[in-house]
């Protein structure tokens, strides 16, 4: 039977041994890395009959070897672990693990050497509309975890930092919102309590007690002081009070401190951290939203293109334009220069020398977290009027209508040095500027200025 | 009987010029001369010696203690907002404690829910704290007052209305007298807050100018202050703590000025001060039957704590001669027994005189009044007024006044009598019945 490898591409089966078999079917086996040597290129994974806990572990086997990328069921019935894509019978599970190896092969990615980010990406792209759901999970520093996200990790590679610069980098978008969690200022945990102390004093010691109110002579004091050898007795009038709302009522009910004796009607509210005992103000509290997320028209079209290897798109901008156009618009402002000098710009170039020393240095994470910060503050550095362009994945053009290009690269140098990780790593930049008309000499093209530009060592 | 008035009108007149105005006065208005222009002239000395006093030099605080002002709620509604706000931000570099309590919280949510956002509004505002009280069962305006006696820490603690608003250096001009330590108490000035309302309102804010703006002031210059409003009192709290608070039935501010009083003549340096320039605003009834229903009570009040409560009290070793004489001059014969007399003396005086030779008469006694009224207004406005300006524009009401005061005065005669058989007191809407009918008096 052996011998019977399927001919057409199929899912490698697991099940228990002596579990029966369709003969359409290509025959199961009871590991992993038995299955994979009998049927090296499988289409996905299908389990059958497996406990749950030994369908997970066949599971992150899965995601972390050669094949991670590619669809896993249960067959309906069984428990479905985190990492499957679901449960469904063996025809709904060929025609799903086919249908993703169509997408895979569309793509020109080589799914083995992606980095974290892109697999992300590219695990979604091919379960299109799928999403990411957040799991629930006390255990979580956070309090819930995107299970698939963990799996594709590689390293130790910060999951939430990465998703939270997927999402602004605008490849994934939430799309339902189905919590707001809050965490530590110290430390991040979302493993808090809260205490209600004294507003005066901040001691937990506090206690309730009512106030009686003596009809008879309109005293209000803490019950315990009506307390008499007779029974309710008011200490002020020292009438006997017999009946509830004849005699005596109850109108309120108030906290006493024990170590400040403050009396209060509200108990101030603190919240403590059980990762770091951190106190802090309820308000004060990091408050995160968390969502399912998918991926968005932009992640799926950069996959497509196979743009992702590009590090630089975090720096564009919404003044973004193609380098065509770009070098058109220049064109269009020398012209007309040569007729009315009043229009001035400046031109900046932007050079990153050490981007891929840096990602192979500092890993992909914290290089990208840089430029994300740096991205940030050239968005902030720009005009609505500003044009910017890229010609080559680390060569960033800026058109800086009515203002000094000197001035712009001196501000753009500051953000570099700004955004350095902790450990001092830098991202290491030429910037070269012209300044239009006062350094033109004679007609000169888009081309020809830019060329010039590229050449010069401005610094 | 036109002729007939115009007649005797001019009669009198004449008469002033033959016979001299004290022949004249004596026989028309005997009672007048006898109790009520004494007073008058007492006022009107106190009112230019404050305003001769005021000439002196401003003196250093020596301290700002900090204030604790409880605020008794009831249906307020958003109003409450406006009250609190207006003590949160006064003008005072020592701490203020607001205290609003809200009595019967259950069915006055709405005022319960006002405060609360009024004390989020004012969260982290330095040295100002609102503490909101929900009392949930209601018990009056006593047990709210105590509540929060209960929740005070400051050392002078304020007894406010939820419907009164505050100048915002109200706390600075009340509390500077407890500089001096025999201070224990001081009145503060009300201004009607909506007196463009109705021709009801204008008058009432008339009245409490003339009666708290320049009467309190003369009063206090002698320290026989009548009484500290209970929409505005200021006390100091170690000594209302003494005191064992406020006590139960109606009229509470009365009652707490009177058992101040009582320590008068054993302690004969105690003082209670009016300053016209702690101004708080207040709503007045906008209509004469509200007028007329909120007078009822107090002047019910008077006598229900005059003859009730205190009429073995009412002795010169307790309160001292000063304001023993005072008391009996005041309180009991000008408050409770001359309203009879004017019922009295205008029916004897329709019943026994032609028509209009009576309302010649009382014309000429309106004059009379007038012209008394005028010299006592320029007197405030030139010496008391914090407000000159605002004051003066009810000058066009003044010739209204004599007759607005003198239905008021025949009214309270009923409102005696009311309170003498019925007990009005009673039936409050300062208290539930529940609470009023356990209490001794």
């Amino acid at each position: 039977m052996d011998a019977l490898a399927p001919i057409v591409p199929a899912p490698v089966v697991l099940a228990p041994a002596g579990t029966p078999w369709p003969a359409n079917r290509p025959r199961p086996h009871d590991a992993l890395p038995e299955a994979l040597h009998a049927q090296p290129e499988p289409l996905g994974l299908y389990l059958q009959g497996l406990s749950l806990a030994d369908a997970a572990a066949a599971l992150a086997q899965w995601r972390a070897g050669p094949h991670w990328f590619r669809p896993a069921h249960v067959d309906p019935g069984s428990p479905v672990p985190d990492l499957a894509d679901g449960a469904a019978p063996w025809e709904e599970a060929l025609r799903v693990a086919q249908h993703a190896d169509a997408i895979a092969r569309s793509l020109t990615l080589d799914p083995g050497a992606l980095r974290f980010d892109e697999r992300l990406l590219y695990y979604l792209y091919l379960r299109e509309p799928a999403e990411l759901a957040p799991v629930r999970d006390r255990n979580a520093k956070y309090l819930y975890r995107y299970p698939i996200v963990e799996a594709l990790e590689q390293a130790q590679e910060d999951s939430g930092a990465w998703l939270g610069a997927l999402v602004r980098r605008n490849l994934l978008q939430p799309s339902t919102l189905v919590d707001r969690t809050r965490h530590c200022r110290h430390c991040a945990s979302a493993h808090l309590h809260f205490l209600d102390v004294c507003p005066h004093c901040s001691s937990i010691e506090i206690h309730k007690g009512a106030s009686l109110h003596c009809f008879a002579c309109g005293h209000v004091a803490p019950e315990a002081d009506f307390h008499g050898d007779l029974g309710l007795v008011c200490p002020k009038c020292n009438a006997h009070l017999r009946h509830i709302g004849v005699d005596y009522d109850r109108p309120l009910t108030q906290f006493a401190c024990a170590r400040c004796h403050h009396a209060f009607i509200e108990a101030a509210v603190i919240v403590r951290c059980l990762d770091c005992s951190a106190e802090d103000d309820p308000s004060a509290l990091d408050v995160r939203e968390v969502s399912v997320l998918r991926l968005s028209p932009h992640g799926r079209a950069a996959l497509r293109a196979g743009q992702l290897q590009e590090s630089f798109a975090v720096l564009e901008t919404s003044n973004h334009v193609v380098p065509n156009f770009f070098r058109r618009m220049l064109d269009w402002a020398l012209a007309t220069q040569g007729r009315h000098k009043e229009l001035r710009f400046g031109l900046v170039l932007i050079e990153f020398l050490n981007a891929t020393a840096l990602i192979d240095a500092q890993g992909a994470t914290r290089t990208f977290l840089m430029l994300d910060e740096l991205a940030r503050r050239l968005r902030e550095l720009l005009r609505s009027s500003d044009l910017t362009t890229r010609t080559s994945e680390q060569v960033l053009w800026v058109f800086l209508p009515f203002s000094s290009g000197e001035g712009f690269a001196a501000r753009v140098r500051r953000a570099l040095d700004e955004a350095q990780t902790p450990e001092g790593a830098r991202l290491e930049a030429r910037l070269a500027w012209v300044q239009a008309p006062e350094e033109l000499q004679g007609n000169v093209d888009a081309d020809a200025l830019m060329a010039r530009l590229q050449r010069w060592d401005t610094e | 009987m036109l002729q007939e008035l115009s007649a005797t009108f001019f009669t009198l007149f004449g008469a002033i010029g033959e016979t001299g105005w004290l022949d004249v006065a004596l026989k028309f208005f005997p009672f007048a001369l006898v109790v009520e222009l004494p007073l008058y002239l007492l006022v009107l000395l106190g009112v230019v010696r404050y305003g001769l006093r005021q000439r002196q030099p401003y003196r250093q605080r020596e301290a700002y203690p900090s204030v604790s002002c409880v605020i008794t709620c009831y249906s307020e509604g958003e109003d409450v907002r406006k009250t609190i706000a207006s003590l949160a931000w006064q003008e005072y570099p020592g701490f203020i404690e607001i205290i609003p309590i809200v009595d019967g919280a259950v069915q006055n949510a709405a005022t319960y829910a006002a405060a609360r956002r009024a004390a989020a509004d004012v969260r982290g505002v330095p040295r100002r704290r609102v503490l909101v009280v929900p009392k949930w069962q209601r018990g009056g305006r006593v047990s709210a007052l105590n509540t929060g006696l209960q929740f005070a820490t400051g050392e002078v603690v304020m007894a406010l209305d939820g419907d009164t608003s505050f100048d915002n250096d109200m706390v600075r001009q009340a509390t500077r007298h407890f500089d001096d330590p025999n201070v224990v108490g001081v009145a503060g000035c009300l201004r009607v807050r909506n007196a463009a309302a109705s021709l009801a309102a204008r008058l009432q804010a008339l009245e409490y100018l003339l009666s708290i703006g320049a009467g309190k002031t003369g009063l206090s210059e002698f320290n026989i202050v009548n009484n500290i409003s209970g929409a505005f009192g200021v006390f100091r709290t170690a000594f209302v703590r003494h005191l064992g608070g406020w006590d139960a039935g109606t009229a509470e501010d009365l009652d707490i000025t009177m058992r101040i009083k009582q320590y008068f003549g054993r302690h004969p340096g105690l003082r209670i001060v009016f300053e016209p320039h702690a101004v708080g605003h207040t709503d007045a009834p906008d209509t004469f039957a509200g007028f007329f229903r909120q007078r009822l009570r107090w002047e019910g009040d008077l006598f229900y704590v005059f003859i009730r409560k205190y009429r073995f009290n009412l002795r010169p070793g307790l309160l001292g001669w000063r304001n023993f004489l005072f008391v009996m001059l005041t309180g009991l014969f000008h408050q409770l027994v001359m309203p009879f007399v004017i019922v009295v003396y205008t029916g004897v005086l329709l019943w026994a005189l032609p028509l209009g030779a009576a309302l010649g008469i009382l014309a000429f006694v309106y004059v009379f009044y007038l012209a008394a009224l005028v010299i006592y207004f320029l007197a405030y406005l030139l010496s008391v007024s914090e407000r000159p300006r605002e004051d003066a524009a009810t000058v066009p009401y003044l010739p209204l006044y004599p007759l607005f005061a003198f239905a008021a005065r025949l009214h309270s005669a009923y409102a005696v009598v009311s309170e003498m058989f019925l007990k009005s007191h009673l039936d409050s809407s300062m208290a539930p019945w529940w609470v009023l009918r356990r209490t001794k008096f």
